[in-house]
């Protein structure tokens, strides 16, 4: 053990000299010019909002969509299978008559 | 007014372009954070540190481009942060006993974490940073003498603690 603990301290700053900077604050942009501090919240701001939109506009509960279509369908089918009615008479004299006269 | 005049000229010859600050900014971060690494003695308190000084150089950029010596400015920034940090963090604790390994810097981490923070930052302003008595005071804001009296204490302190 050194005599005088100084000389740890020094050691110790020795060490601090040759310390590894963390990469985050070599990267991390501190100094940005007014325009990017503008630009970038905005752009973020925009990319949410639109996001939000996409959201908003996807329906709400595709299944009862679906299932809606596939009623219509099945009401247009059976209406195309359903028996046709005759065209109703037409007298002579250009008046029109009732199936059930 | 003679004197406002001559520091007005000093300050646009020295006016430095924002190419020269960003290139500034970018060549002080290892220094600013092995500082407060040196007063702090924590590398976790010294990135948060380093961090918060280089926020506060870069929103006050106006002023490095007329100062004449920018880095003693930055210096006073960065140990003044270091100071807040350290009064705000709490202490590591509880502290193990200093190792009597003399190539283990972790005892010298705890002895120096029971010092004042004021007693750290003149420690490392006078054996990291090589300044003299004055400039100590200007950083801290505290005049020469009490630099040399609390600097003798730090000393003092810090053998009373190692060998505690």
């Amino acid at each position: 053990m050194n005599p005088d603990p100084l000389v740890e301290l020094e050691s110790f700053y020795d060490e601090c000299r040759g310390a590894t900077v963390p990469q985050r604050l070599l990267i991390c942009p501190v100094a940005l010019p007014w325009w990017q501090r503008v630009a970038i919240p905005l752009a973020a701001i925009s990319f949410g909002g639109l996001v939000a939109l996409l959201i908003l506009a996807l329906p709400s509960n595709p299944s009862i969509e679906f299932r809606d279509q596939a009623a219509r369908a099945l009401l247009e089918s059976q209406m195309r299978q359903a028996p046709q009615l005759p065209a109703p008479h037409h007298s002579r004299a250009g008046r029109s008559l009732s199936w059930n006269a | 007014m003679e004197i406002s005049l001559v520091s007005g000229l000093e300050s646009a010859a020295l006016a430095r372009t924002a190419e020269e600050i960003d290139r500034l900014l970018r060549d002080v971060r290892p220094w600013l954070y092995r500082l407060a690494l040196a007063v702090t003695a924590r590398s976790d308190l010294a990135e948060d540190v380093a961090q918060e000084a280089l926020l506060r150089i870069s929103r006050s950029r106006h002023k490095l481009a007329s100062l004449r010596e920018p880095n003693a400015w930055m210096r006073t920034v960065t140990v003044r942060c270091a100071l807040t940090a350290i009064a705000k963090s709490p202490a590591l604790c509880p502290l193990p006993p200093p190792s009597t390994d003399p190539t283990d810097q972790v005892a010298v981490r705890h002895v120096l974490a029971r010092l004042q923070p004021i007693e750290r930052a003149i420690l490392a302003l006078t054996h990291f940073e090589g300044l003299s008595y004055a400039e100590i005071g200007e950083v801290l804001g505290i005049p020469v003498g009490t630099v040399a009296s609390r600097l003798h204490a730090a000393r003092e302190a810090f053998r009373k603690e190692w060998s505690r």
